[in-house]
């Protein structure tokens, strides 16, 4: 890698880690007040329920159905935290990446790991998508929620496309053990 | 592994230390190390042919294959 390509790939590598951070903070930063408005509707005061979070309204659901209104709701912090998890997972491998040696066991087990992890996150934003629109059904909340519960499909598709990577990476694993032991 | 380096032998017939042959060759003291404990996976004919330079020795000196 010549000197130019390598500043440019420092570059752009610093600049995802900065997008990664802030994409980490913001789902942080959801999940905490989600889970404080939720405890706040649940046990100090029920018309937090009203705008849970940026203008999220499931305060019918709770006059009608407290537990359905928790199930739901601790769904929703579930997700919010997972996919929280899965940026912070992401921001991992910038932080242990070497491009002098690029491919190492625990970058390969971190892509692995990330490719899990967005399956299962899409197959249950899929099944609470499904749970919300049995619950909810034609409400207004519906399209409250649908900024909560996006991409499942994308998810999943993202999470295949990296575990294909991720066996890619295995492969570069193993040639660059073979060519540390060439001499 | 069936293939046996014999390089510490032919170090030993033209008394060279390891030291010395890495200088030679060119080659890291770890790589040579690698080389003469047997763990590495593959010699590559251009480190091949600098050690039979070096050691004035045929590449069949240097490797051995013993069934296992």
């Amino acid at each position: 890698m010549n000197k130019n390509s390598k500043t440019r790939t420092e570059k752009i590598l610093f600049a995802m880690k900065v997008l990664i951070w802030i994409f980490f903070i913001g789902n942080c930063i959801k999940t905490g007040a989600l889970a404080y408005t939720f405890f706040v509707s649940l046990s100090i005061n029920p018309n937090a329920a009203a705008d849970l979070y940026l203008g999220l309204d499931l305060s019918q659901l709770l006059e009608r159905d407290g537990f359905h209104y928790s199930f739901l709701v601790m769904n929703l912090i579930f997700l919010s935290a997972a996919r929280a998890f899965l940026v912070y997972l992401v921001l991992k491998i910038f932080l242990t990446l070497n491009l002098k040696r690029p491919f190492s066991i625990e970058m390969a087990s971190l892509i692995k790991r990330i490719s899990i992890i967005a399956i299962s996150l899409g197959f249950v934003n899929l099944l609470v998508r499904a749970y919300a629109g049995w619950l909810l059904g034609n409400s207004p909340s519906v399209g409250y929620l649908a900024e909560y519960l996006y991409g499942s499909s994308e998810f999943i598709f993202f999470g295949i496309i990296i575990f294909i990577i991720g066996k890619v990476f295995q492969y570069g694993l193993e040639l660059q053990a073979e060519s540390e032991l060439t001499v | 592994m069936p293939i046996i380096v014999n390089l510490d032998v032919m170090m030993a017939k033209r008394k060279m230390s390891l030291n010395e042959l890495s200088e030679r060759v060119g080659l890291t003291l770890a790589n040579l190390s690698i080389l003469k404990t047997g763990k590495a996976k593959a010699v590559r004919f251009t480190t091949l042919e600098a050690i039979c330079e070096v050691l004035e020795c045929q590449p069949g000196d240097i490797l051995e294959y013993q069934a296992e």
